[in-house]
């Protein structure tokens, strides 16, 4: 019954959702380099709201869930909302990457396009900028943050903010052959990232820079960041570890669980996860 | 009606049985070769349609794999990564291995991929047989190299920066054979045999329809199915050739040998190899009908058996009836005529020993006169079964006619044969014939011919020489038996015996050679010839046949009657002739079993017309009288009526006495001759008897007529005696009338 009350819900809105025309989305670009030209999604908001700066997760684009549909809420919501896609080394890039692919990116090619953004956004006149990532983009969003200070930005989400899982062999044997900075092309290997098992096809130095970010890194990070920050996790989160779930309540950042979420936040808990957000949004940053 | 009106040989059912399987089996074969040619006709058909479907396919596999290759190059030309290799190929061998080839993004039927820039330079090295990429861009080409063809597609990358600018090209190589087995699942084109008419190294640009070579993948179906035909065809030939023999081996032993056994079975009784007596067929018969015939036949054979059985007994009683004597119920004249037949036959060329016995009753025709024929036949029986009962089982006994007996014996010798006569005679003499009321002695004579050693043509003559030995038997003193010497063949009298027998019988027959006598007889009051007697003679060439040997011959072979009428017929023609002088008269000597003849009245009528001019006197004997007094004396009292005279002939020669004569219708008494020459002798008391016999019958009003007078004393002794008429040498002889006295 309570399942038959969520889709009565779910369809309630949906016919809301698409008796109102949602704010029309405007691609934009920004030429990283004279090759490589990075693309985003950019929804106009109304004026007193902060904009927000959506980041996808692991090798996936602006239009994977929940960050498109996330993207609409917060746009319906009245937030202005950039969503751009993570180049990886492709110039407009508009789906994702395989694991086979050459993954010759590294993390800080991705906080480059992220600071880009951020100042594409400072460029159209928004003083006040929240920032959100799912899953891996919540990680680039706090690697971002950590690394680069920004007055502009008020706030961090990181929804579902996971370390990416490496093979602990591979990532110690990597980083034992950290090729020396001057090989023009060093080799592709093969390493275990996230999803990608054993099949991930990337440099040492490519590898390394998003392997390094493990759990501990990432919840240090969480305590050096100087904007609030609010972790948003589904309780059927299955990429959140148990593990995971302890060293984050260590980092004493506040956790909003959503109850039988997923990882992506899939049918009506998307809702619940624009809720969440924008409740997030709305409080005042101290 | 008969079913078939040409010339047919008829065919065995075997033959019949094998021309139906031939023609069956032709029937196979052509219904065979036209559904095997009908479905090759089909195969050619199909082959054709299947060519042009093939065509067809290839056709449209080819605008598939155009159309796919344009979407896959599109598709290349469009994907990230592909961009990616275009502003950074750090990594192009590795993309183009394992990403562009193996990634899934191109086919399997892609061999090479090949990325150049917008200058035409390979984005790496080029894989081997890959060729440069020369602009301006030749969209497609086809070569053949090593013997395969390969499609070439170069597709050029759109800039994303620059309208209408490439950022650079992507080349697919391509293996034809399978790209088209990788687009399209060909169903009538061989996909393997599918190849383009080019030479190595040669390369098209276009048409590559028109280049195609390829068979045609033969029709599994059509295929199968000539195979299962051809297949089931042997089977069905097999089962043909097995039924077949089925049929011919259930003909031969259902049909044909139960016909040959039918046929073989009815042969048999044909033939009658085995008789009647042939066991019926036995075994019942598969086939319906044939065990009917079966059942049929040898219901046919059971009833011709029960005929040919019913035959026999009345072939037995038949040749009994036709072979033995009705009374004595020895064989007759006839079996002796076939056994003697079959004896000259088998006896031809042979030498054999033969003796022929015949036996003959002693006064036999006064015991028969006497005692009636009745007490006679009881005679032959006896007789005949003394002979039978003393002769061996084997030998046959045979009756000739009247009281003559014969048998004959075959390897015999003469004393044997003797013997056997003794005792044949003895036991005929030891035999009481008094219970028969016979008070005479009854004895046979027999006649023996003996042939030793002789051949078949000797043996013709031992009848006559049993015949003549017989003669002798019978005279005084021989002692009953007499063999046959060469002497007695010198003696005419014996001879004669025989010849007289057949004189009689053919003047019975034809009257030819029978001559008539008259001997007058006078009227002794007037010496006039007032009539005469007719006496019979036989003639026989130059010889005349007296009645003393005529009539032995008649009585033995019981034919008075017949001798009678022969008689009286030619005494008819004498009168016819008028040889009679008008105004006298006749007298007709008739027997006994003549007066009793159902046509005696018939025929002594033919007489009447005579009567007016001639006296007719029918002399009969007293012993005729006597044993059938009734018919005859009702028979004579008629004649009598008409105007015959009736005289009782030669009374006083047998044993009647005088209370018969009272009874008697009689007009004459005729006194016998033995009566008469007692008178000559004065003194004898048979005389004196005679006389007053003569007296007393003249005294009952009888006319009296003596015979035997010879001399005139005995003529007026009977004159005195009162006698009316006389006959005798003294009154006249017995003479043809043309040799008469006139009366």
């Amino acid at each position: 019954m309570r399942g038959l009350k969520h889709a009565r819900v779910y369809l309630l809105l949906l016919a809301v959702f698409a008796a109102q025309s949602p704010a029309r989305a405007d691609m934009v670009e920004i030429r990283f380099s004279p090759s490589l030209v990075g693309a985003a999604d950019y929804r106009a908001g109304k004026p007193g709201y902060p904009a927000v700066l959506l980041l996808h997760g692991f090798l996936q684009t602006r239009n994977a869930p929940p960050t498109n549909r996330l993207a609409d809420a917060l746009s319906d919501a009245g937030y202005p909302v950039l969503v751009p896609t993570l180049s990886l080394g492709v110039s407009r890039r508009n789906k994702s990457l395989s694991c086979e692919a050459v993954h010759k990116h590294t993390l800080q090619d991705d906080l480059r396009e992220i600071g880009l953004w951020v100042d594409w956004l400072a460029g159209r006149g928004h003083r006040r900028i929240a920032m959100t990532g799912h899953s891996s983009g919540g990680k680039d969003v706090l690697a971002y943050l950590a690394a680069t200070p920004n007055v502009l930005v008020e706030r961090a989400i990181l929804i579902g903010i996971t370390p990416l899982e490496v093979e602990a062999g591979q990532y110690r044997k990597a980083q034992a052959e950290k090729p020396a900075a001057s090989e023009p092309v060093p080799p592709l290997r093969r390493f275990t990232m996230g999803y990608c098992k054993n099949n991930y096809a990337a440099t040492v130095p490519a590898y390394l820079s998003y392997a390094d970010w493990t759990g501990d890194l990432i919840v240090n990070r969480l305590g050096r960041v100087r904007v609030p920050v609010d972790i948003v996790l589904g309780t059927k989160d299955q990429v959140i570890s148990p593990a995971w779930q302890a060293q984050l309540a260590k980092s004493r950042v506040p956790i909003s669980w959503i109850e039988n979420a997923g990882h992506f936040f899939d049918g009506e808990y998307e809702f619940e996860l624009s809720d969440r957000v924008a409740e997030i949004l709305k409080k005042k940053p101290h | 009606m008969p079913f078939l009106h040409f010339s047919f040989s008829p065919l065995s059912v075997k033959t019949y049985g094998i021309v139906f399987i031939v023609l069956g089996t032709l029937f196979f074969a052509f219904t065979s070769w036209l559904m095997l040619n009908k479905i090759h006709a089909t195969q050619v058909d199909v082959e054709r349609n299947s060519q042009r479907a093939a065509s067809a396919e290839i056709a449209q596999a080819l605008v598939q794999l155009t159309n796919e290759l344009e979407q896959v190059a599109n598709a290349l030309g469009e994907w990230d990564e592909t961009r990616q290799q275009l502003s950074d190929s750090s990594y192009y061998g590795y993309w183009r291995d394992n990403r562009a080839l193996h990634g899934g993004m191109a086919p399997d039927y892609v061999n090479a991929v090949e990325l150049y820039n917008r200058h035409g330079q390979p984005l790496g090295a080029v894989a081997p047989g890959m060729p440069g990429l020369a602009l301006p861009l030749q969209r497609v080409k086809v070569t053949k190299q090593g013997g395969r063809d390969f499609i070439y597609l170069s597709h050029p990358i759109q800039d994303l920066d620059v309208t209408g600018q490439d950022s650079g090209y992507a080349v697919l190589k391509v293996d034809f054979q399978s790209a088209l087995q990788g687009v399209q699942h060909f169903r009538y084109a061989d996909p393997a045999s599918i190849v383009l008419s080019l030479h190595e190294g040669e390369t098209i640009l276009s048409d590559m329809a028109g280049h195609i070579l390829f068979n045609v993948v033969p029709n599994e179906e059509i295929s199968a199915l000539l195979k299962f035909l051809i297949r089931y065809q042997y089977q069905i030939a097999l089962i043909v050739l097995f039924l077949s023999w089925a049929f011919y081996a259930a003909l031969s032993t259902l049909l044909a040998k139960p016909l040959l056994r039918l046929s073989q079975h009815i042969d048999t009784l044909r033939d009658g190899h085995d008789g009647l007596m042939l066991e019926p067929l036995g075994g019942a018969l598969a086939v319906k009908e044939l065990e009917k015939v079966r059942n049929s036949l040898n219901d046919y054979q059971h009833q011709l058996e029960s005929m040919h059985s019913s035959l026999d007994q009345k072939n037995t009683e038949l040749w009994s009836m036709a072979h033995r004597d009705s009374l004595t119920g020895v064989f007759n004249r006839r079996c002796f005529d076939e056994d003697w037949g079959m004896l000259l036959s088998v006896a031809d060329g042979h030498r054999v020993s033969v003796s022929v016995m015949l036996f003959d009753c002693d006064h036999f025709k006064p015991i028969n006169d006497t005692y009636g024929h009745h007490a006679g036949d009881h005679v032959l029986k006896s007789i005949a079964q003394i002979l039978q009962d003393t002769l061996r089982s084997g030998d046959r006994l045979y009756r000739l006619g009247g009281d003559e007996f014969a048998t004959m014996f075959l390897e015999a010798d003469v004393q044997h044969v003797e013997d056997v006569a003794k005792r044949c005679v003895e036991a005929v003499d030891q035999y009481d014939f008094s219970v028969l009321g016979i008070k005479e002695p009854i004895r046979i004579s027999i006649g023996l011919a003996h042939a030793e050693g002789v051949n078949a043509e000797s043996l013709v003559m031992l009848q006559k020489q049993a015949d003549v030995a017989m003669y002798y038997a019978k005279r005084p003193g021989r002692g009953k038996i007499a063999l046959y010497v060469e002497d007695m063949a010198h003696d005419g009298n014996a001879l004669l015996s025989n010849q007289v027998t057949n004189a009689v019988f053919e003047a019975i027959a034809s009257g030819a050679c029978l001559e008539m006598h008259y001997q007058p007889v006078v009227n002794l009051g007037s010496s006039k010839i007032e009539y005469y007697e007719a006496l019979a003679r036989i003639r026989r060439e130059q010889e005349l046949i007296m009645p003393g040997a005529i009539f032995p011959v008649v009585e033995g072979r019981r034919l008075e009657a017949e001798m009678d009428f022969a008689i009286m017929e030619k005494v008819l023609a004498n009168l016819r002739d008028g040889m009679i002088p008008v105004g006298t008269g006749l007298s007709i000597n008739i027997s006994g079993p003549a007066v009793v003849h159902p046509r005696i009245k018939e025929k002594l009528l033919e007489f009447e017309p005579f009567l007016k001019d001639y006296k007719l006197v029918l002399e009969i004997t007293e012993t005729a009288l006597i044993t059938q007094l009734e018919k005859a004396s009702a028979n004579l009292n008629q004649l009598r009526a008409k105007g015959f005279k009736v005289a009782l002939d030669d009374f006083g020669s047998g044993y009647s006495s005088l209370g018969y004569l009272a009874n008697m219708p009689v007009d004459i008494v005729k006194f016998d001759i033995s009566l008469i020459r007692s008178l000559e002798q004065d003194g004898e008391r048979q005389g004196s008897i005679v006389e007053g016999l003569a007296m007393m019958i003249k005294k009952a009003g009888y006319s009296m007529v003596a015979e035997g007078l010879e001399t005139e004393q005995t003529l007026e002794k009977v004159r005195h005696l009162g006698f009316s008429h006389g006959q005798g040498y003294r009154l006249g002889r017995p003479a043809p009338f043309a040799v008469l006295p006139p009366s």
